[in-house]
């Protein structure tokens, strides 16, 4: 075999090897700072709180994928579906049932327009002090339907979506709901709201 | 340089060997950061990065059209693994995926530079090809979505 072929191969390997031991050299570090960034995210997200213990989820709600518990209230970490793939959020709710801050953690939406999600303050801001129930106001007969409660009249609050992106815009409403829904004892499907307000 | 067939491929090795130890260390050192996935795009720019570098340091390589896709499906299947972008369950995907478009590419792009290299601004075909086919890509993973 020509001598020429051995070398990709050879590049595989060694890249392989460098970004391996590159892997579990930093792990240690990689996951204190991990750790460190995720309880100072959480300590914002829920006011009053500083430390969190994770608590095991057993309920059926597939949004929720961990729940912290702390002082004041929890922090939810749910997964929904956006335009573009997953969205995974942390949203911390009061012993009350109310919201007290969200974040944006990882998402893959459209540069622009759900993307918008991960930093625009005034959309997320709508879903502060909300007690779940949340839907999104749509233009057109949804949206007048909102107005009279003939449709959606099960929905308590309708924020507004954030333009061009109604679908990432639901999904982070879904979200809001599963961890308000957790934390108040509405997720009937759950043993872990015993608890719940 | 005489020519190696092989050459490409071991650029490749290399574009993607850096994107994935700056994400590495940026996964360590900056946990929040929302990185941008390995997707089709994403795989067409990297493919693209590579073959600009081969045309400009080793112009004129023969294409081995069976060698290519096994190589880049070994290439985007296992560094993405190794540095813990992929687990178990998802590396195959990006193998199969990585060797299709790294393929595909390759041959329109080649195509394209070759056809263009014979006119008066043959210079700038290499990036006008890669520009091209960036911009398709995105259109094209936009239609698949």
């Amino acid at each position: 075999m020509r001598k020429s072929f051995w070398m990709p191969i050879g590049a595989i390997v060694l890249a392989c090897a460098i970004l391996l031991a590159g892997y579990n050299l930093s792990a240690g570090y990689r996951q204190a700072r991990i750790e460190e960034e995720l309880t100072a995210k959480m300590q914002t997200i829920l006011p009053g709180s500083a430390a969190f213990v994770r608590e095991e989820y057993t309920g059926g709600d597939a949004n929720i994928r961990a729940v912290y518990k702390g002082e004041t209230g929890y922090v939810v970490n749910t997964v929904t579906y956006g335009y573009a793939g997953n969205i995974t959020m942390l949203i911390g709710v009061s012993n009350e049932g109310k919201v007290t801050g969200l974040q944006v953690r990882d998402m893959q939406e459209t540069h622009g327009l759900g993307g918008e999600a991960l930093w625009d303050w005034e959309f997320l801001a709508q879903f502060l002090n909300t007690t779940g129930n949340v839907a999104i106001a749509t233009a057109g007969p949804d949206a007048f339907s909102a107005a009279t409660g003939e449709s959606g009249a099960e929905a308590e609050v309708y924020v507004d979506a954030l333009t061009g992106a109604t679908v990432t815009s639901k999904a982070i409403a879904r979200s809001v709901n599963s961890a308000v829904s957790f934390v108040t004892g509405a997720d009937a499907a759950t043993e872990a709201t015993s608890w719940g307000g | 340089m005489k020519n190696n067939k092989y050459f490409l491929n071991t650029l490749l090795v290399g574009v993607l060997f850096a994107v994935m130890a700056v994400f590495m260390v940026l996964r360590a050192v900056q946990p929040p950061a929302v990185l941008p996935p390995l997707n089709i795009p994403n795989m067409v720019l990297v493919s693209l990065v590579a073959l600009l570098l081969e045309h400009y340091l080793a112009p004129g390589n023969d294409r081995c059209y069976i060698c290519i896709p096994v190589l880049a499906a070994l290439i985007f299947g296992l560094l993405p693994l190794m540095a813990g972008f992929a687990c178990q369950h998802t590396f195959w995907k990006f193998g199969l995926v990585g060797g299709v478009v790294f393929t595909v590419t390759t041959f329109l792009f080649t195509s394209m530079t070759d056809r263009l290299l014979s006119g008066p601004k043959a210079s700038a075909a290499p990036f006008a090809s890669a520009a091209g086919l960036y911009l398709a890509a995105q259109c094209f993973a936009g239609i698949i979505l």
